[in-house]
């Protein structure tokens, strides 16, 4: 999952507006951003979810990966 | 609870309504106004003071669920309307950035003009303005830093980021500041900012836009048109935009560089162990920010709701004065101040949705005035005598003279 869906952290604030929208897959890190979880798996995506939460970002720090990307 | 801070009265839910005298407008005779507000915060999560309709959310938990809350607590157009109502903007800029949703998609468009990496572009330009400020300076052994440096340096660089001609930048500059004043004739309690700034500041931007259509260049005004011609963002969207851009690089980092300056100009050994380290300067001034925080913003209820065991009803305007939450003890480790501290949770950005676009922007020119100043004035000392402070709009000291030398 960790490679699925990347977390930019120079532009993420941690506003936290994609952990209350989706907590399975984003939580926050000491650091104060917000970071993929290490348990969340590609395979139980919710795509509406995860779309929501792409966009609530008010950074647009989150961006979904092409297989290519997150194979390599 | 100290005496002059007493409530008047407490209204039919069991808030406590002050007089207009808890928050003054400007204090000159070194009243520890934050010091009264603590007090406040500590014994009520929310307050009114007589005569303003608004309800004033005090604590940092609050704070961050009001800015979160886009549903219950909206922007606009109440809110957008008090940041820039008395210009004649058109009023579907007011509606259509009143939702989250539509400020989101415009924040979008504009994040490539905000983003860390475009702000860094800008370092080399910024250090150059910085020089040349502190080279007006000449010979002398003293200087008003807000009057000279702080609020110009921002502003420059805001004006030159947005296309301005150079000839036109002083001009901004005055208009930027003297939207922020507070009135000597300021009756009510609302968050104002000055007709006549502001009206200049907004014919100043519709004639800049049309220049710029005539003859585009890499600045954020045609970067602004370029949204507009492509219909990502609406006439008045684009308007509105270039209105807060400019607004919201008045005051802002002038703000926090007085209270920076002032806290350095005071504390010589804390000054040499950050100027020492480039890496301290960024969260020591993000912690004075915490400290000394801009004046704070508005939201409007959507429905009638209980928020936090208060009532609150449809259509009132509710407000957070960020130095409140900021220095909430209730958010760990807030009740001391730590220089090094990051990250930092406060909500001088705003928080959310709504959070600060300029945040880098801010953060770089720290770093930049810190950094240049010293390299050429390591030490300095503030002048003795009573320092005007702003506490209404445009929060900060009003002159800060130092000396050197």
């Amino acid at each position: 999952m960790s490679t699925a869906v990347h977390v930019d952290h120079d532009l993420c604030a941690g506003t936290g507006s994609c952990a209350r929208i989706y907590p399975e897959v984003f939580e926050f890190g000491a650091d104060l951003k917000s970071h993929v979880r290490d348990d969340a798996t590609r395979g139980a995506l919710d795509e509406q979810r995860l779309a929501d939460a792409m966009q609530a970002c008010p950074w647009a720090a989150i961006s979904r990966l092409t297989n290519e990307q997150a194979s390599s | 609870m100290s005496k002059s801070i007493t409530p008047l009265r407490y209204d039919k839910h069991g808030v406590p309504v002050f007089p207009p005298s808890l928050i003054p407008l400007v204090v000159s005779d070194g009243t520890d106004w934050r010091r009264q507000l603590d007090e406040v915060r500590d014994a009520y999560p929310f307050f009114r003071i007589d005569g303003d309709p608004q309800l004033w959310v005090t604590r940092w938990q609050e704070a961050r669920e009001i800015f979160s809350m886009g549903e219950l607590f909206s922007s606009g157009p109440a809110g957008f309307a008090k940041f820039g109502g008395v210009v004649p903007t058109p009023s579907d800029a007011q509606t259509s950035l009143a939702s989250d949703a539509r400020h989101r998609e415009v924040r979008r468009a504009l994040l490539p003009f905000y983003s860390p990496a475009h702000v860094r572009s800008w370092l080399p330009r910024m250090r150059e303005v910085a020089r040349e400020l502190i080279d007006r300076l000449g010979d002398r052994t003293e200087c008003d830093f807000v009057a000279e440096i702080a609020q110009y340096f921002f502003p420059y660089i805001s004006a030159e980021v947005l296309g301005a001609p150079r000839s036109d930048w002083d001009q901004l500059v005055q208009w930027e500041h003297d939207a922020f004043l507070v009135p000597d004739d300021m009756t009510d309690r609302m968050l104002h900012m000055t007709t006549g700034a502001l009206g200049n500041i907004f014919q100043y931007l519709n004639e800049l836009m049309e220049t710029k259509r005539a003859q585009r260049d890499d600045g954020f005004a045609s970067f602004v048109i370029g949204l507009e011609e492509a219909g990502v963002l609406s006439p008045a969207e684009a308007k509105g935009s270039l209105m807060i851009y400019c607004l919201g690089s008045g005051h802002t980092v002038t703000s926090t560089l007085s209270y920076l300056f002032h806290f350095l100009a005071t504390h010589p050994a804390e000054r040499r162990s950050i100027v020492a380290s480039p890496d301290a300067i960024v969260p020591a001034a993000e912690e004075l920010m915490r400290l000394h925080s801009l004046f704070g913003h508005s939201r409007e209820v959507t429905e009638d709701a209980e928020f936090h065991g208060c009532p609150v009803r449809a259509g009132e305007p509710v407000f957070v004065m960020y130095t409140m939450p900021n220095r909430d003890p209730l958010c760990p480790g807030f009740d001391t101040m730590d220089l090094s501290r990051w990250p930092n949770p406060h909500v001088g950005f705003n928080f959310a949705t709504h959070q600060c676009l300029g945040m880098h922007w801010g953060r770089q020119s720290w770093q930049v005035v810190v950094e240049e100043w010293h390299a050429r004035i390591p030490e300095y000392e503030l002048q003795p005598g009573p320092l005007v402070e702003q506490v209404y709009a445009g929060v900060g000291y009003r002159s800060l003279p130092l000396v050197w030398g």
